[in-house]
């Protein structure tokens, strides 16, 4: 059986089990990481080198980096839509992808570290806005693109959405100022209908 | 089909590299840095994050350079750089996303601060913990290069060509400090010996 290695409440194990439920599919998870700890252990160092989670174990076969993990699982149980065939649609799927771990993911993390990991006492006012107005600026992009397709790669859900949804979540559920994104929030809106969303993604934030 | 992006950014290099490799013929328009254009409204319709490269093929146009080298390799070299086994094929797209959250930023410090900041301006703190940070990576590539002869195989594949350019940088910055790696130092060894590497990655830090 599919073996996932990694606390729960992480958003790059939560695309690996998002995708899980879009495809039904059976695993066992072992929590790892954060407050679990286990990561820098050697024999989960001698899997995946720079400790971080999550890993899977598909039969032996060994697999690392979420994205990468996400379009694995969906090439192999899943097909069209959710792992589009057509050579453009999978190209803009693949280019939001990347561009979440490129460029969404180095400017959430500031905010999401400033608003949900840093007591209110700590935080740093200025910081988290100057942070939160760069992250805007990059849902705005997503915003122009769901003016022109109902979903990030096409008027389909596909696995483009998923690294993005997990940011989606966290935008419009922080304790924070945000802008009036109406094709992003109406993309929102038709993610928080899917039950693998609501179960893998809508938790509280850790 | 045009790609758009001036040859000495790295991630222009990964797609001349692949459409070298597969012998795919284009037009390149210089854009970024000395050349501007990133900055026109005509370009940000086409990309919106103001980077290069990016890839128009009549009506499709793409961006991010790992989702343009899969792209292409998926409609131009299946069966060579992009693996027909769904295990390598997914251990490419592995190192390919690596390489964007992890090998890149990891070596920002030590290219801007040893090419493009003046030396009376150099950091070196920040450079010495990217070297550090840079040579800790390059020992997980060395593992996995002790391991098979290519990232992704035994094969030289898509996989190879993200890092593959920041190897050539690594080994090209004079008076730094670097480990032996021998496996490293053999599958650089091999890469060198690719005209397409030597056209489009040889050419200096710029």
């Amino acid at each position: 059986m599919l073996k996932i290695m990694g606390r729960d409440t992480s958003s790059n194990v939560q695309k690996v089990l998002w995708v899980c439920g879009e495809l039904g599919l059976e695993y066992e998870r072992e929590d790892l990481g954060g407050p679990f700890g286990g990561n820098d252990r050697p024999e989960y160092l001698a899997i995946n080198p720079n400790g971080r989670v999550p890993t899977i174990d598909d039969d032996g076969y060994i697999l690392w980096e979420s994205n990468s993990i996400v379009r694995y699982l969906a090439a192999k149980h899943g097909g069209d839509p959710l792992s589009p065939s057509d050579l453009q649609v999978r190209g803009h799927a693949e280019r939001w992808m990347d561009w979440q771990i490129a460029t969404m993911s180095p400017a959430m993390v500031p905010v999401f570290w400033g608003l949900v990991r840093t007591p209110p006492e700590k935080r740093d006012a200025d910081a988290i806005e100057a942070a939160r107005m760069k992250l805007s600026g990059l849902f705005a992009i997503m915003d122009a693109q769901l003016s022109k397709t109902q979903f990030l790669a096409s008027d389909d859900f596909t696995i483009a959405d998923i690294p993005l949804g997990i940011a989606g979540y966290r935008w419009f559920v922080m304790d924070m100022e945000r802008e009036n994104y109406t094709n992003l929030k109406r993309w929102y809106d038709a993610l928080t209908e899917r039950k693998a969303f609501q179960d893998a993604v809508m938790n509280p934030l850790a | 089909m045009k790609i758009i992006g001036r040859k000495s950014s790295s991630n222009v290099q990964k797609v001349l590299w692949a459409l070298a490799e597969m012998d795919v013929e284009y037009d390149r328009e210089d854009a970024g840095r000395e050349f501007g254009v990133v900055d026109t409204d005509a370009y940000a319709v086409l990309n919106p994050n103001r980077r290069v490269p990016t890839l128009v093929d009549g009506d499709f146009v793409l961006w991010e350079s790992n989702a343009i080298v899969r792209h292409l390799a998926r409609e131009h070299g299946r069966g060579t750089l992009h693996p027909d086994d769904a295990h390598a094929l997914a251990s490419a797209e592995r190192w390919m996303d690596w390489q964007l959250t992890t090998l890149g930023p990891g070596f920002t410090n030590i290219f801007h601060g040893l090419v493009r900041d003046a030396p009376e301006k150099r950091n070196w703190d920040a450079i010495e913990k990217s070297r550090a940070t840079t040579e800790a990576n390059l020992e997980i590539v060395d593992a996995q290069l002790a391991k098979t002869k290519f990232l992704a195989s035994d094969d030289f594949t898509m996989g190879d060509i993200p890092a593959g350019i920041y190897a050539y940088r690594w080994y090209a910055f004079e008076g730094i400090e670097r480990k032996a790696l021998p496996n490293v130092e053999r599958w650089y060894a091999a890469l060198q010996e690719r005209p397409a590497f030597r056209e489009f990655v040889m050419v200096g830090l710029g």
